[in-house]
């Protein structure tokens, strides 16, 4: 009941956002107000290269990765001078490609729908009061998207809005590390316009967790079972089931909203940003682990996730030096004192251990410059150093010697990266076409031996305005313990439509 | 007051002249002036339409606000956000003192700083420069002399002045002698070749002198761009705030 109340409340937001502009559209002086605007979109993306003996996905080359369907509503537009509104809905639908019986061919009787499930979101939907109760002071209430930081596409101080995961492998350009949007209040005060300086404190109502590969389940509990059968092998004894369980997650209660605080402004010339971020990490960890000996039934192990809380103290940076646009960013991160009980039951018998999880305070960091070189109709390249993905921590090397935690695999230590990007436009945009470029660097004392690349080329086509039509192919290579280097056979082609209205 | 003042200011100006011969300008005091009728007033707001001729004739339509405000001892300000077509509806230009430049980018809800290297790129597949939209006075970067002079026209040759980041190197404008208003600009590359040449039709708005129309053609690709001013208003008394990252990200209103 509790997880539902956020989702009731925004769609009351959103109905009483419909009628209100309704009755505004019905006003004709002031019909210019509401602004109904979205697009559809298709997205289809298809594996290149065989890899039937994947444990967890499986394919050959030609078979579909993701099809999926989607339209965009955003409503948006001004109720008086100082109150703004916005709202985004998105319906999604993945398409079905064959039936797996006939039973999936049968429609109710009478029925016209199709046997597509189609997903509702209401993305966005929140209201603004400019200037509340003095000039300079902002408050956005309701579901919406807060960004920090300066960097392009990976920003490390980005943190009030969890990750989605869920894209991390579909390439989709659209969601790629895209952030979920959440519900609360957002404060921005600027102060005087002889100064730069500006305020913004922001509070959401209740934890988000981030949204996991779709495989992830599977693949922490083949970890797991890896483990218990090195663990009863040594013993000799019979192996039973491992599962991963989510466990004890954050209540829905007002002391579980993140919270965020910066201050921003301009100093010679460049833009700066302190920030500090106090609320949970989005991704569930380990917290306990629980085996149990059996010699009848087989040992069981058994492994509960939680979220742990998170400080994160950053600074960011943007500005230009001799024409070149450079950004920097800086996230020093907190984790909780945090600890894995391990327990072991035999028979009457039972052993506890603690285990400190995190090597904290730990950074994250990233810089990056881009610069357009006078060639034809100009050569942008843009290319940054990261060190720290978003769901990447810094383990005790007794979490990593006694639970096999860190490496290079998702969730796994602190690792380096180096992302590029290079565009040229033909025919006044008309014509993009794009090299993007990541570098993953587990270890820089060892690239050879040690990392993954991802190359992805793409070209991105307007015929018309507002229809765009993109091309991309996703090659990945490298270690199979790397993040991108495990997805080495998981090349895939990719076509982007979307018609803009 | 204003208009009082600048009539009996003018009217000062007339006896003057008849009453002594006219002091010869050199080029860098008609430049001056120029800046001085571009940025005659407080501040203007303008519903613009700008068309993309591509060299088959077919044509691509955006519209768009602009809201300018005018010094005249310091860069002016503006801000510029589209309201059509869809695709880049809300796309919003924020240009300030010192060539501080942001870009909005609605897709991405995100203000972006636009570094000076990114001066060349075209502005929205246009045949304008981010450069174009400046709001940089042309005497603060150009050094002028005049090359020809008739009855009606001063023909200025613009060279850009060291340390200036301006993406043209030399520049030809065609100023009118009697109200100092430009009708045609040649824009030349740093290979000193014409790059683009712009032809632009002045009117009197509420007594100022405002560059109606302006047709930009890129003569290397055969392509052009007309912006037309739909309408202007001057001295609307415009607040600071709206030349603000906070109001860049706010949706086009329309008119």
């Amino acid at each position: 009941m509790h997880r539902g109340l956020p989702h009731a409340w925004t769609l009351c937001c959103a109905i009483l956002l419909l009628f209100s502009s309704t009755a505004l559209y019905a006003e004709d002086d002031v019909a210019s107000k509401v602004n109904l605007s979205g697009d559809i979109k298709f997205f289809s993306s298809a594996f290149t290269e065989d890899d039937t003996e994947d444990a967890f996905e499986p394919h050959e080359a030609g078979d579909y990765n993701l099809n999926r369907g989607e339209l965009h509503l955003k409503l948006d537009g001004y109720i008086s001078d100082n109150v703004s509104y916005k709202s985004l809905l998105y319906f999604t639908y993945g398409v079905r490609q064959t039936a797996e019986d006939l039973e999936e061919l049968q429609t109710n009787e009478g029925g016209t729908a199709e046997s597509d499930e189609m997903e509702t979101t209401l993305k966005e939907a929140s209201f603004t009061l400019m200037d509340f109760g003095t000039p300079g002071l902002d408050l956005t209430i309701g579901r919406q998207r807060v960004r920090w930081g300066t960097s392009d596409e990976y920003n490390v101080i980005d943190n009030l809005n969890p990750v989605d995961f869920g894209n991390l492998y579909t390439f989709d350009p659209d969601y790629f590390v895209a952030h979920l949007p959440m519900d609360g209040f957002n404060l921005e005060y600027r102060l005087p316009t002889e100064t730069t300086l500006r305020f913004q404190a922001v509070y959401f109502l209740s934890f988000k967790p981030s949204t996991l590969p779709s495989s992830f389940e599977a693949r922490s509990t083949a970890l797991m079972q890896d483990r218990l059968e090195e663990l009863t092998g040594d013993y000799g004894f019979p192996t039973g089931e491992a599962a991963v369980v989510l466990d004890d997650p954050p209540e829905y209660s007002v002391g579980d909203g993140p919270i965020g605080l910066r201050l921003s402004g301009n100093l010679f010339n460049m833009d700066w940003g302190l920030s500090y971020y106090h609320g949970y990490v989005s991704l569930p960890v380990v917290h306990r682990i629980d085996a149990d000996i059996s010699l009848v039934s087989g040992t069981t192990l058994t492994s509960y996730l939680d979220y742990p809380k998170l400080d994160v103290v950053g600074f960011d940076l943007a500005g230009e030096v001799r024409s070149v646009g450079i950004w920097a960013e800086v996230g020093c991160y907190w984790p909780e004192d945090y600890t894995v009980r391990q327990t072991t039951r035999f028979l009457t018998t039972s052993e506890t251990t603690y285990i400190k999880l995190f090597d904290g305070p730990y950074y994250k960091y990233t810089v990056g410059f881009d610069y357009t070189f006078g060639i034809g109709t100009g050569l942008y390249w843009n290319t940054q150093f990261n060190h720290g993905y978003y769901d990447e921590f810094r383990y005790t090397s007794q979490a990593k010697d006694e639970l096999g935690l860190g490496g290079a695999g998702f969730m796994g230590d602190l690792e380096d990266y180096l992302a590029s990007r290079i565009e040229y436009s033909f025919f006044h945009d008309e014509l993009k076409a794009v090299l993007d470029c990541l570098l993953e660097m587990p270890e820089l004392s060892d690239i050879s031996g040690n990392s993954a690349l991802v190359v992805k080329p793409r070209l991105i086509y307007k015929p018309y305005d507002n229809t765009s039509l993109e091309l991309a192919y996703v090659l990945i290579t490298g270690d199979s313990a790397t993040k991108y280097g495990s997805f080495e056979k998981n090349d895939v082609a990719y076509l982007l439509l979307a018609v803009h209205f | 007051m204003r208009r009082v003042l600048t009539g009996c200011a003018v009217v000062a100006l007339l006896l003057f002249v008849t009453a002594s011969p006219a002091p010869a300008m050199d080029g860098n005091q008609i430049l001056k002036k120029v800046d001085e009728v571009q940025s005659a007033s407080k501040d203007s707001v303008a519903s613009v339409t700008m068309t993309l001729v591509d060299k088959g004739g077919q044509t691509k339509d955006r519209t768009m606000k602009v809201w300018r405000r005018h010094y005249k001892d310091k860069d002016d300000w503006s801000v510029l956000k589209f309201a059509a077509p869809a695709d880049i509806r809300n796309l919003g230009f924020l240009s300030l003192a010192d060539d501080k430049m942001y870009l909005y980018l609605p897709a991405f809800d995100r203000v972006r700083r636009i570094a000076s290297h990114a001066r060349k790129e075209s502005f929205a597949g246009s045949d304008l420069s981010n450069d174009d939209l400046s709001t940089g006075k042309y005497s603060n970067h150009y050094d002028a002399q005049i090359s020809k002079e008739t009855d009606s026209e001063y023909v200025l040759e613009l060279k850009r002045k060291p340390g200036s980041e301006r993406i043209y190197p030399r520049v030809t404008a065609w100023v009118n002698k009697k109200d100092f208003t430009v009708s045609k600009m040649d824009l030349y590359d740093d290979a000193g070749k014409l790059w683009k040449s712009s032809e632009i039709k002045n009117e009197q708005v509420q007594g100022y002198w405002t560059p109606m129309e302006i047709k930009m053609t890129d003569v290397t690709k055969n392509h052009s761009t007309i912006m037309k001013i739909t309408k202007i208003e001057y001295d609307k008394n415009l607040e600071d705030d709206i030349f603000t990252e906070r109001y860049l990200k706010r949706s086009v209103k329309g008119d």
